[in-house]
């Protein structure tokens, strides 16, 4: 692992996370990376001053969920030391796009010359698109990008990334790493019907399509086709096996999830803009579990090209929760099935988020719902 | 039917996103970010026509018609190929370009033409576009091309717009800062202190207006250069701009001329004063290391004359002329000394300040200097010669006297100019007096030279020049030299006299008795005559001293073999006392007054006049030079 290492913090406490960092540290590690759950119901005040007291490189996240291998933590913590000192850059004020560009433009330097970078972020903030849509134009395709939003499952927005100024809502972390990632990208949901033309939206508030309200059309088809109705259960119960997604001009799908019913109007994770054309998905575990594994399979392939060997290294994951929570037991089926793609990495290690980043074929980075993103960590370039 | 759709929904989207703003950058980067998403693109490129300024234009003269890049998304894109294949000169929206790069299969690049302006270029990795897609964009091109003509020709508004604000700005800071320094100029600064005068008196508060002109400035400017004089200037103005600070103002009048206002911020004057007096210990400190004028360290001082506002009713221009007053009694003090406005001790001072003024002013047109001319007489009444006298015709004085403004001329260093006009002038007079008949008898014109003009080392050079453009002879002219000049001769002085004589100039020694009277310079120069001063001559008949001293400067004249001449014979009965000592010729009212060129030349047309005659003359001559000014002592 050249000096990375793995720590699983069982105990919430901050004395507990204090002699886990003490440790990696005297093992040589100079960055953290610390993943964190939110049952673990951490107070932000007594965790902010703790990390604001450090002065060693920490980013990271409260999450849903946490992964190890094939087995996915409700409590706990885990700690990933870096022997580098990794450069991390704050954007804050995630949702104001005339902020983040002015703030991403003044380290663009720094992240032009990146060969990858982790980004974690506010998984709740509205208008992630524009954030990305501006993290590719100012840093461009050189960089391979991977990362998932942080947040809490009952999709309330709060402060939810970890950094040295303590924790963050409504921003992004962007970790420059020091070796190229590999990575691959899934999701294996499947068209079920549309297309659907977008009429009117703003945002991520989906209000017409077709020209009509756009949960009426939602609720039409998803009833049609899984014999259940909306007013038996609450919404998400029942949106989370059938999400939407856009189409992309290859035909391929980018997955939109609709988390909330707001009258006749859907919210999702992620935009849907104006005029375009979006399909219903349906969910089943055995695809979801088999295009998990292809995610993992085509980051062992890119590594490859990479010219480097996928095994003894360490692989982050980024699996969205609503997989998990549409997956229910068979989640750790899709984690072992990962598990086995990526025989032989030391560490295998990540969070269930809210929203996935990733760098796609063409170079543009994606805002993604409802997937899998796999990032095996190159080797730093020797001195 | 799926399809159709999708391509449609891509056209509509994509329409949507042209035109989202009416500059060009922001349009066209937001299309792109929806093109790079919807298209799946890699990057996206726009190349403009471009004037010399690099902005773009939709037309550029043939020559030039090279397109240049604009914008890339992500900014730090490059083209895999660049967009010559679109040919500028084709009207219609085409894809020129599909091709393969060579830097793999699955690299694909497209160029549309946008109007005949530019072009866009789209570059992605992985599938090519479809076909439709292609052609879906042909029509958006159109479009996209239509808004970047409204945004190109809504910047170059713009920019004309902005062009004309920054002139309009320009030129009003022009108006209100000097051009070499960026301090207020005068126009500023007099309006600051006006209004810092009005507030002064509606606060019952005291303000103070600080005069500073540097010492020996003009020293830098003759052996450094105008160029370091300059950078002096800006380092002088940038050393007080830091000791007033926002307590205040500087400003630069002219030349070496710079003022400091302090608001009315102190409640009496004592207090006043005490900021007065830590400025002036400030600027003595600032001062005190040398400067830094391009590669040179300059070591400069300021004298500074200081006056208290308000002092009355006087208005900005008073408060001004009262601190410049007390700069001059601050320089005459010697050089580094500040000096606070007395009206008792300036108030002689500021005339002659003001004369000093006007007669810059005057020396720069020169159209309101005129010379008279007073004739010279022997015994028999023949006029022999005239004396050239300057007059003044001041727009703001009543023809002041010679005696007024000659020594303000002499003290400020104004006397070189002036005293080279009246030569030129003198010479061109010369000229016009060849052309009429001349009484025989008639032999030069005299021309008064002061010392400063005399030790000149271009004096001889300049003089004989005149006389040389002209064409006169230097017979014709006579100079004269006062006793003091002479005294204060040094070898380069004996020499250039010796010149002149050479030449053919005479040398007169003028107002003689006055001085030293010293035999030893009376023999040792080339002196042709004496002239003996007039106020030897008044009430000779009845002035045993003056008679005395007369009969004593006649002796020496003829021991040294010199002419003598009179000055300021007004009656008959001095003029029979000259006689009867030995003096043969005489000038005063009693023969002429001094008369412009055109008169002279009509008076020596005429017969010479009887002694009746020019009693009556002398008694007009004084009588009306009284009355132009009772104060003043008339050229006699």
């Amino acid at each position: 692992m050249e000096g990375r290492r793995l720590l699983l913090v069982e105990e919430a406490s901050i004395a507990a996370l204090d002699a886990a960092i003490t440790r990696l540290r005297s093992e040589g590690c100079r960055s953290f990376l610390l993943l964190a759950c939110e049952a673990d119901d951490w107070d932000p005040a007594l965790l902010s001053s703790w990390l604001e007291s450090l002065d060693v490189a920490v980013f990271g996240g409260i999450f849903p969920g946490l992964v190890q291998r094939a087995q996915w933590h409700r409590h706990g913590s885990l700690i990933m030391g870096f022997p580098e000192r990794l450069e991390i850059v704050v954007v804050r004020r995630l949702s104001d796009r005339a902020a983040v560009e002015p703030q991403l433009l003044a380290s663009a330097a720094l992240l032009e010359a990146a060969p990858s970078l982790m980004v974690l972020f506010d998984g709740l903030c509205p208008h992630l698109e524009a954030f990305v849509e501006s993290l590719y134009a100012i840093v461009g395709g050189h960089a391979v990008v991977v990362g998932g939003g942080a947040g809490h499952g009952d999709l309330v927005q709060r402060p939810c990334l970890l950094g040295n100024a303590g924790m963050l809502e409504d921003s992004a972390l962007l970790v420059a790493m020091p070796g190229v990632v590999a990575h691959g990208v899934a999701h294996g949901w499947q068209r079920l019907s549309g297309p659907f033309l977008v009429t009117r939206s703003q945002g991520n508030v989906l209000a017409e399509l077709n020209y009509q309200p756009a949960f009426e059309v939602y609720r039409r088809e998803v009833e049609k086709h899984c014999g259940e109705t909306f007013a038996d259960t609450d919404f998400f119960a029942t949106a989370k096996t059938f999400p939407l997604a856009i189409e992309g001009v290859d035909g391929d799908f980018l997955v939109r999830d609709p988390i909330k019913r707001d009258g006749a109007a859907l919210i999702c994770v992620g935009e849907l803009p104006q005029n375009a054309t979006v399909f219903l998905l349906k969910g089943e575990a055995p695809t979801l579990i088999a295009s998990a594994g292809e995610a993992a399979l085509a980051a062992c392939r890119e590594s490859r090209q990479h010219g480097h060997a996928a095994d003894a290294g360490v692989a982050v994951v980024f699996d969205c929760i609503s997989r998990a929570l549409f997956l229910g037991a068979a989640i750790n089926d899709e984690l072992a099935v990962i598990e086995s793609a990526l025989a032989g990495c030391e560490e295998i290690f990540g969070a269930l988020s809210l929203g996935e980043i990733a760098s796609s074929r063409a170079g543009v980075i994606e805002l993604m719902n409802k997937s899998t993103v796999v990032a095996l960590l190159g080797r730093s370039p020797r001195p | 039917m799926n399809n159709t759709l999708k391509y449609l929904s891509i056209q509509h989207e994509l329409g949507m996103a042209i035109g989202t703003s009416l500059r060009l950058q922001p349009m066209l980067a937001t299309f792109s970010r929806i093109a790079l998403r919807r298209l799946g693109l890699t990057s996206v490129h726009f190349h403009f026509l471009k004037n010399v300024e690099g902005e773009p234009v939709l037309q550029s003269p043939a020559a030039e018609r090279r397109l240049e890049h604009f914008l890339s998304v992500p900014r730090n894109a490059t083209a895999w190929a660049l967009p010559e294949a679109c040919a500028v000169d084709v009207s219609t929206v085409v894809c020129d370009a599909r091709q393969r790069c060579g830097q793999g299969a699955d690299r694909h690049c497209y160029s549309f033409r946008l109007g005949d302006f530019g072009t866009m270029t789209v570059q992605r990795i992985g599938n090519a576009l479809e076909a439709p897609v292609i052609e879906l964009l042909k029509p958006l091109m159109i479009r996209l091309a239509l808004s970047c003509q409204a945004s190109i020709e809504h910047e170059t508004l713009l920019q004309a717009v902005a062009a004309r604000r920054k002139a309009e700005e320009t030129i009003v800071f022009q108006l209100l800062h000097d051009d070499l320094t960026q301090l207020p100029n005068r126009r500023q600064m007099m309006q600051r202190l006006d209004a810092g005068l009005l507030r002064a008196r509606g606060e019952g508060r005291f303000g103070a207006l600080l005069f500073l002109d540097l010492d020996r400035f003009k020293m830098v400017n003759d052996t450094l250069g105008h160029a370091i004089g300059d950078l002096l200037l800006v380092a002088v103005a940038d050393t007080l701009k830091a000791i007033v600070g926002d307590d205040g103002m500087v400003g630069r009048l002219s030349g070496d001329e710079f003022v400091m206002l302090v608001d009315a911020v102190a409640g009496d004057e004592a207090q006043l004063r005490l900021r007065v007096d830590g400025l002036l210990v400030a600027i003595r400190a600032a001062f005190s290391d040398a400067l830094q004028a391009g590669e040179h360290r300059l070591h400069v001082t300021p004298s500074i004359g200081i006056a208290i506002f308000p002092d009355g009713d006087g208005a900005a221009e008073h408060i001004l002329r009262r601190a410049d007053t007390a700069m001059y009694q601050a320089k005459l003090a010697g050089l580094n000394c500040a000096m606070y406005y007395n009206s008792h001790l300036s108030a002689g001072l500021e005339l002659r300040r003001q004369l000093e003024k006007e007669l810059q002013l005057a020396l720069a047109a020169m159209d309101q200097f005129e010379l008279h001319y007073q004739g010279q007489y022997n015994l028999a009444g023949e006029c022999t010669g005239a004396e050239a006298l300057i007059r003044w015709h001041s727009p703001y004085r009543d023809q002041p006297s010679p005696a007024l403004f000659i020594p303000v001329a002499e003290e400020t260093g104004l006397m070189l100019e002036l005293g080279r006009w009246v030569m030129r002038r003198a010479c061109a007079d010369i000229r016009r007096l060849h052309a009429h008949r001349l009484p025989s008898a008639f032999r030069r014109v005299s021309i008064n030279v002061s010392a400063v003009q005399f030790n000149h080392p271009d004096f001889v050079e300049a003089l004989f020049a005149d006389i040389d453009a002209a064409g006169i002879d230097a017979h014709w002219i006579a100079l004269e030299l006062t006793e003091s000049t002479l005294i204060r001769n040094n070898h380069a002085a004996a020499s250039r006299m010796t010149v002149l004589r050479e030449r053919g100039v005479e040398i007169a020694v003028d107002d003689f008795g006055t001085g030293y009277s010293s035999l030893a310079y009376l023999s040792r120069l080339p002196v042709a005559s004496i002239k003996i001063d007039q106020s030897f001559v008044r009430d000779l008949d009845s002035n045993a001293g003056n008679r005395a001293i007369v009969g004593t400067i006649i002796a020496l004249g003829r021991a040294l073999d010199l002419d003598l001449i009179a000055e300021g014979v007004e009656t008959t009965a001095e003029r029979a006392s000259l006689e009867a000592l030995g003096c043969h010729n005489y000038q005063g009212f009693l023969f002429s007054r001094p008369l412009p060129l055109d008169a002279l030349i009509g008076q020596l047309r005429k017969p010479s006049p009887t002694t009746a005659l020019a009693e009556a003359n002398a008694a007009v001559g004084a009588a009306a030079a009284m009355r132009a000014n009772p104060a003043q002592e008339p050229d006699r």
